[in-house]
């Protein structure tokens, strides 16, 4: 049975609908990450298992025990708040115990129990400062070590990386990391970045208008995106439009002013109009045409643009009607120029098919 | 980008402010005082020749005590109830939105922009003989004939609580305003229930604002003429009315300016020891805050060792 099992969550803020047939489960110690971008209803459903939004429909169950009308400060759930919300009238010491206070334990446990915490974040000599004499990675150990030092069933991190420069960013990911798999607590984190998710997470749920699209290891989404959404939220992505015909066993994807593909089957595509997608990653470019591969696609087109970019090249390739965006981290074989003609190809796994939508949805 | 104001600047820029103040509000005082200490004579008026008469006059004076006691006691009370009143109103307005925050800050600066005349013919509709009150008592045969219910120190501090509430509301909700829902929200997920976190969190963090309206209210009190000479009637006086009855209709500038003078230095004393007891508490629980937190880390350094 799993730990956290949230069922059909709906709610609306007057007209607008803002989670729909929300529903997901996590197993003890694994850390689902809420992905989506503002206003996709990650943080409400963030609000609704800590009990601060009382939803409309659905339930919440933490080990079998329905949380449904048990106010905020019964549920035993920490909470790392996006601006970390540490009390500025107290130190950190105090800030930390506040929650061992409420649950009446002891001085002499309390004190123990804070200072294990501080060490847990390294941060033990700063239990008399306050909050405000704190740099915001401090700030945001100190957010960690209260919500745990609670022992909560639950960890909530809401946008944990989003009030951070982008260095402190990378080194609190790691950090952040460490603690959660040291302490292995059930989380549900929810964050808009994607880079944030695929880093923490056990597994993400990418949300979108409310409902969840896809939930999945880091990887399937990446490689399997369930629809042109999750495709285009996670990672970049070439789409074309093709129509799906089955030929010869395999099933076939045309993308007019392209070419025709072999695609691997997708279970949520139905009828035969589809959109294409290829990661820029994944296209290998060369000036000769390589000899037809078996498990291979190819198209043909013109350079446009190069830009050398440290670490990989990206390279603007004119096929008819289409531009695509092309990343190699080596040097293509040949010596490629603006006006050059090259011939892209990719393996048929990586051509993915997800459900017609509007392109530009 | 360059846009520091030199030293000269500021001088310069506050130069209007201080020549108002300076001509306006400090030269007055410093003269206000220079008279409390002159002669007085019947005849000529302010006679320049100093000495401490008008001082032990007043201090020996029990009828001049008793007003100044008074005074200093319902401005306390009026300080309090407004506290205890203003509290929950500035909780509403700060929750309320809209219309409804309108609607009440009208009601709590109607007194403000109300004519002292309007304003006692409304208190004596609603509290006189003849009034609304009694005449909703009688009805109601809660007593058997109209009560005075005006004249005395309940009225003065009724009256007084109406009209300078509003400053201790807007005070108190300025501060409610800056505090962050997410520290509530942060404490009831660590176990507080809706009441304990406004004690522990919401209270405390509101103190400031509280601060600034009691002393609002308690100096604006303190020196209050209208209010308490309209409710407090012919017995229960106020010392801002001796002043003014000294110097206006006695001609006595040299007493009205050492009472003055003396209920100045009343307000800022009291003013000056409530602050100081306010530093005095911070200053102890910094203290053994302090001990807390340092008695655990040489721990750690003692066992690290």
């Amino acid at each position: 049975m799993s730990y956290l099992r949230v069922s059909d969550l709906e709610h609306a803020y007057g007209t607008h609908r803002v989670l729909e047939d929300v529903s997901f489960s996590i197993d003890e110690g694994e850390r689902l990450c809420l992905l989506g971008p503002s206003g996709c209803g990650k943080t409400t459903t963030l609000q609704v298992l800590a009990g601060f939004v009382k939803p409309n429909k659905g339930s919440v169950e933490v080990k079998g025990e329905r949380l449904e009308g048990m106010p905020p400060e019964k549920r035993n759930i920490g909470i790392m708040f996006q601006n970390y919300a540490l009390f500025p009238h107290m130190s950190v010491f105090e800030n930390v115990a506040f929650g061992l206070r409420m649950r009446g334990v002891e001085k002499e446990e309390i004190r123990k129990r804070v200072m294990e915490a501080l060490q847990l974040v390294r941060l033990p000599h700063a239990a008399a400062k306050r909050p405000v004499q704190l740099s915001g990675g401090e700030q945001q150990r100190i957010a960690f070590a209260r919500a745990v030092v609670i022992r909560p069933n639950l960890l909530l991190l809401d946008e944990p990386f989003s009030n951070l420069d982008a260095r402190l960013r990378l080194e609190m990911r790691t950090e952040l990391l460490d603690l959660l798999r040291n302490l292995s607590i059930a989380t549900v984190m929810v964050t808009h970045d994607q880079e944030e998710a695929m880093a923490i997470a056990d597994r993400i749920a990418v949300m979108h208008r409310g409902r969840i699209e896809q939930v999945g290891t880091p990887s399937q989404i990446y490689s399997h995106p369930a629809s042109l959404f999750v495709g285009r939220f996670i990672g970049e992505s070439n789409v074309f439009d093709a129509s799906l015909r089955t030929g010869g066993g395999e099933l076939i994807a045309s993308v007019e002013g392209l070419g025709e593909f072999s695609v691997p089957h997708n279970p949520a595509v139905k009828g035969n109009a589809a959109q294409l997608m290829v990661r820029p990653e994944h296209i290998t470019l060369s000036s000769v045409a390589p000899a037809a591969e078996e498990g291979r696609n190819s198209a043909y087109g013109t350079v446009e643009q190069h830009m050398f970019l440290g670490h990989r090249s990206e390279w603007i390739i004119r096929s008819g009607p289409h531009r695509i965006t092309v990343w190699q981290s080596g040097k293509p074989e040949g010596d490629l120029r603006p006006g050059d003609d090259v011939t892209l190809s990719w393996p048929k796994e990586n051509t993915l098919i997800v459900p017609a939508e509007r392109a530009h949805a | 980008m360059h846009n520091r104001i030199s030293a000269r600047g500021w001088l310069l820029l506050l130069l209007p402010s201080l020549a108002v103040l300076g001509l306006l509000y400090v030269g007055p005082v410093i003269n206000l005082v220079r008279i409390s200490f002159a002669h007085h004579d019947p005849q000529v008026g302010v006679v320049a020749n100093y000495h401490l008469t008008n001082y032990l006059e007043l201090i020996r004076d029990d009828f001049y005590l008793e007003v100044l006691w008074r005074t200093i006691r319902l401005s306390v009370l009026t300080t309090l109830f407004s506290a205890l009143l203003g509290y929950p109103i500035a909780v509403y307005i700060t929750r309320a939105t809209g219309w409804r925050q309108t609607l009440m800050f009208i009601i709590l600066l109607m007194p403000l922009v109300t004519s002292v005349t309007v304003m006692s013919y409304g208190w004596l509709i609603l509290l006189g003989r003849n009034g609304i009150l009694n005449t909703i008592f009688l009805w109601l045969s809660l007593i058997d004939r109209p009560q005075q219910l005006m004249y005395n120190e309940t009225a003065i501090v009724v009256g007084l609580v109406h009209v300078l509430v509003v400053f201790m509301v807007i005070s108190i909700a300025a501060s409610l305003q800056s505090i962050d829902q997410s520290w509530v929200r942060a404490a009831r997920s660590l176990g507080a229930s809706s009441s304990i976190a406004f004690r522990t969190i919401t209270l405390p963090l509101s103190l400031p604002g509280l601060r600034t309206g009691a002393l609002l209210v308690f100096v604006l009190s303190m020196s209050a003429y209208a209010t308490p000479t309209l409710l407090g009637g012919t017995r229960y006086k106020f010392l801002s009315y001796l002043v003014y009855q000294q110097a206006i209709s006695l001609y006595n500038w040299p007493r009205g300016a050492a009472m003055a003078v003396l209920l100045l230095i009343a307000t800022t004393a009291l003013m000056a020891l409530a602050s100081a007891y306010g530093q005095f508490r911070t200053i102890r629980s910094r203290a053994r805050l302090g001990s807390i937190a340092a008695e655990p880390s040489t721990r750690i350094v003692r066992s690290a060792a």
